[in-house]
């Protein structure tokens, strides 16, 4: 398969493995989906779309993988923007139930300011989880509480919105800043 | 298909992975600890958020060594060797480009390393280590295009559903861009039945977690484990958490390639002579007028902490990989617990006697002045102390091979009333518990456990397992090679022990690697000897070097315990053709654990290479494999000068290692609880 066709071939494939209700929105594309950002104002991933884009899933009460993929997420920021490198930076919970708009926006004072968090509907969320593959599952703990687990690379999107990388943890937030330098040298 | 023993999965501490500079951005000082924290380190995330890196490891959390550099020197390329541990098994997956593949075809035509991960996985020493450390190696790889020719990384997903090829193909992306594109390969499977063959025959016990509720979550139960495979498609080493390394990797890589090109070369120094800088008295040739000890005074003896984790990952050359139990945890934290109570005095009924005052390290980690064993207020036992070099290989333990497990084995001196004197298992566990300087070690190491049975014998059971000692002059010239480590008498003597005399069939010696045992239960006629004759009316006792007095044996046994009749494996089965069998001790270390035999009858050497030459000693169930050997003079000194070439390199390491341990001395150093804490290892 080409490059090209690449992308184009994986919605494709997608849209046949989604349910019908979010079939309709995804034929809108995922940039569509209302969402709530740590301010509770409405948000689409439409809005960043032209950018390249560095997104995370997550959860507040995530207790060490979050913290260490935002802290990389942090660190590949203050570099990006200290070489004058524009990107976004999107925080998406996967755990609306835990995760308001102001319990998210609290845990975002402790990383890179221009992490926008999101929230929204259940049903929405999962269609975006859905579109990107994300995988989250309560699973109760001892306490009486839950985790969620869930994919949690951190993904390279390109101007249109669509995946061009997945970033294991692990990986260094140097990898992270040449990989954007990368993609925006091969679309300018 | 393949199975081998496992490795639990480690958790390292942060004290002995200190100066860990998480390059994953890790900036908060957050080290991620386990998981009944989680809530705590959130707050402390959260508290620690905006300060300035570096500090990454808070006290007591858990972070693998493979984030860091290695607080030890990695052993030199090519001076240990890596014997096959199995076949790596071929299957049909799915590359990043969707395509069915052979796993074989991933490998590429030279080395690989195959790890397994989910991309949920949210463990930190698990799949981001192996990420991590992998993308260390894929770096080094862009730099040497040599070392690009010879290495593949491969990551396969056990988790079909979720790690579809185009995620893969997105993982791949990572360094579409970069000038190593094809050095990481990612892989996936169609499905569980393509996946649970692959699973099995890599032994990856991949279990779906449930959660409390019974229901499967995301995660995974899995033991991190990363294969090194050669081009023949045989596994060289299997890296656990503790191990999985950049530069552990690279040194292996590098030696397996020399090994391939027939040289060995970054030979460590000779060895030094074991005990010239110890505190303890080898006591060789006391017996002459002449002897002169070589004993250092003990306030000059020098203790230096070493890795001995890498005895037990990478054995020395000569020895074959340990066979590890898997419920066995082996970190640096379990060996170091091990070795605090080898050489606490205070396990004991009467806390003056320890593991180490029968197993002496500097005498071979056995006792070189008795022949039988002395155990608490000078109770006698009838067997020799042996040597605990190189245990983790013996697959029987004591002379009758009446124990399989270090673990278990540990109990048998604790309670020995001639022994340690404990009355208890609960007796000993209590001690340790009152102990302040044992203080959340067990927990450290054991899950949140207090000391109990089980890991108490795990512990020093960990210890235990890395005293492997080789790489010794017969070993740098059989296994490595070098025509000038050994003399032409040990190359005769050699030659004897595994032609004329026979040796070898018992005492063991295969082509990659030598035990010198079979670990098997043999009768030599020493036993019968002691059980049948001890009619000698005076016996020979030794006053001080030269000086001997012979004294009436009535005399003797009037002061002293006659010794017990020994049977050997008969005490166990009671089946009469077992009399007098005991178990084949390795020879490796010999010269150093004076006197031989299960009993100590044999005093040196040639004692024993003379007792072999007459054909054992005769009874009715001697073993078929002895007879007279008709050796030469010329042909025993030979077989003396083989059996003296085959001390350990790295003994005075491990000597050093021994020597700064504490002792748990009770006079203040080491308070019980409610005292001052004293010194933790
Ligand atoms: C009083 C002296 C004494 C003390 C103290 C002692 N041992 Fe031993 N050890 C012996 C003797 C003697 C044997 C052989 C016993 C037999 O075969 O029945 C032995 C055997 C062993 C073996 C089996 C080795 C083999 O190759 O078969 C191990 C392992 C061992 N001891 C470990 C320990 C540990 C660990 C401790 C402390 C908890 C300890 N010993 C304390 C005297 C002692
Ligand atoms: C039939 C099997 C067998 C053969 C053949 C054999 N051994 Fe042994 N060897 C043993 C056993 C069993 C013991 C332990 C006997 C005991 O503890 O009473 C032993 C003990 C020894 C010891 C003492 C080790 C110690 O730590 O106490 C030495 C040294 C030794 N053998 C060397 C040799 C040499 C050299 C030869 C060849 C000339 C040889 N053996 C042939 C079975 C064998």
């Amino acid at each position: 398969m080409s490059p090209g066709l690449r992308h184009s071939g994986c919605v494709l494939l997608l849209c046949c493995l989604l349910q019908p209700w979010t079939m309709a929105i995804a034929g809108e594309g995922v940039g569509a989906i209302p969402l709530i950002d740590q301010d509770g104002a409405d948000f689409r991933l439409s809005a960043v779309h032209g950018s390249v884009v560095l997104l995370l899933f997550g959860f507040t009460h995530c207790p060490h993988i979050c913290p260490l993929e935002m802290s990389r997420l942090t660190a590949a920021l203050e570099t990006l923007e200290s070489r004058g490198q524009e990107v976004k930076a999107i925080f998406i919970t996967v755990d609306p139930q835990r995760d308001s708009p102001a319990v998210i926006k609290s845990y975002l004072s402790h990383f890179h300011p221009t992490i926008i968090g999101l929230t929204g509907m259940p049903g929405n969320l999962d269609a975006v989880t859905d579109y990107y593959r994300v995988k989250r599952v309560q699973a109760p703990t001892t306490q009486g509480s839950y985790l969620v687990d869930h994919g949690n690379s951190l993904y390279l999107l390109n101007a249109q919105g669509e995946p061009e990388a997945l970033v294991p943890p692990g990986l260094p937030s140097s990898h992270i800043v040449n990989l954007v330098a990368a993609l925006q040298e091969h679309t300018h | 298909m393949i199975t081998w023993r496992v490795w639990k999965t480690e958790a390292v501490h942060c004290n002995t992975a200190r100066r860990i500079s998480l390059q994953t951005g890790c900036r908060c000082g957050f080290c991620p600890a386990n998981f009944r924290m989680l809530r705590r380190l959130l707050i402390i995330v959260v508290i620690l958020a905006g300060t300035s890196p570096g500090q990454v490891c808070a006290a007591g959390e858990l972070i693998a060594p493979g984030y860091g550099t290695l607080d030890y020197v990695v052993p030199t390329a090519g001076s240990y060797a890596l014997p096959p541990l199995g076949g790596a098994a071929d299957a049909l997956v799915v590359d990043s480009n969707g395509s069915e593949r052979q796993l074989y075809q991933l490998f590429g035509e030279r080395y690989a390393l195959l790890s397994f991960m989910y991309s949920s996985c949210s463990d930190v020493n698990g799949c981001p280590l192996t990420a991590h450390v992998f993308y260390r190696l894929q770096r080094a790889m862009a730099q040497n295009p040599l070392l690009a020719k010879s290495l593949k990384l491969v990551s396969l997903s056990f988790d079909p559903e979720h790690d579809t090829p185009q995620n893969m193909h997105l993982y791949a992306n990572n360094f579409r861009h970069t000038d190593a594109p094809d050095h990481w390969r990612f892989a996936t499977t169609r499905n569980q039945q393509q996946l649970a063959p692959i699973l099995q025959a890599y032994s990856q016990d991949v279990q779906q977690a449930l959660a409390t509720n019974g229901l499967p979550t995301t995660d995974f139960y899995h033991v991190l484990r990363v294969f090194l495979i050669d081009p023949q498609r045989r596994i060289r080493n299997i890296y656990s958490v503790s191990f999985l390394h950049a530069d552990l990797i690279l040194a292996d890589l590098e030696t397996l390639l020399l090994q391939e090109r027939g040289t060995q070369v970054g030979r460590q120094p000779p060895p030094e002579r074991p005990g010239s800088f110890g505190p303890g008295d080898r006591k060789q040739g006391y017996a002459r007028a002449d002897y002169r000890t070589d004993s250092l005074a003990l306030q000059n003896r020098e203790g230096q902490v070493t890795d001995l984790l890498r005895y037990a990952s990478n054995p020395p050359l000569g020895l074959p990989a340990v066979p590890r139990p898997h419920e066995l945890v082996l970190s640096p934290a379990s060996i170091a617990l091990g070795r605090k109570l080898f050489f606490d005095r205070r396990l004991s009924l009467n806390k003056t006697f320890s593991c180490a005052m029968c197993h002496v390290p500097e005498q071979g980690f056995a006792n070189n002045e008795m022949a039988t064993a002395v155990g608490i207020e000078g109770r006698s036992v009838r067997r020799n102390a042996p040597s605990l070099l190189n245990v983790a290989y013996a697959s029987r333990l004591f002379h009758d091979g009446r124990e399989d497990r270090l673990s278990q084995q540990v109990w048998a001196p604790l309670l020995a009333a001639n022994e340690m004197g404990n009355p208890s298992i609960g007796y000993v566990i209590n001690t340790i518990r009152s102990l302040a300087d044992y203080d959340g070690l067990f927990a450290a190491v054991y899950d949140a456990q207090q000391p109990g049975m089980q890991n108490i014998g795990d512990a020093l059971a960990a210890y235990q397992m890395t005293l492997n000692a080789a790489d010794s002059p017969f070993d740098r010239w059989y296994f490595g090679g070098d025509a000038q480590a050994v003399g032409a008498a040990v190359k005769h003597g050699f030659e004897l022990f595994r032609g004329k005399a026979g040796c070898a069939s018992c005492h063991t010696v295969t082509k990659d690697y030598a035990l010198f045992s079979d670990y098997a239960m043999h009768n030599t006629g020493v036993g019968y000897l002691s059980s049948q004759v001890n009619s000698a009316a005076t016996v020979q006792v030794q006053l001080a070097p030269g000086v001997f007095v012979d004294v009436q044996r009535e005399v003797l046994e009037r002061v002293g315990e006659p010794l017990a009749a020994d049977l050997g494996l008969y005490e166990i089965t009671e089946n009469p053709a077992d009399r007098w069998k005991f178990k084949t001790p390795t020879l490796r270390n010999v010269a150093l654990s004076a006197p031989y035999m299960h009993d100590g009858s044999l005093t040196s050497l040639r004692e024993v290479v003379e007792f072999y030459n007459r054909g054992g000693i005769a009874n009715p169930l001697l073993d078929p494999l002895l007879r007279p050997l008709q050796l030469q003079e010329q042909e025993v000194d030979a077989l003396v000068a083989l059996l003296q070439a085959l001390n350990g390199s790295n003994l005075p390491v491990l000597l050093r290692d021994a020597f700064a341990a504490p002792v748990g001395d009770t006079g203040g150093a080491s308070p019980a609880k409610g005292g001052q804490r004293g010194q933790g290892s």
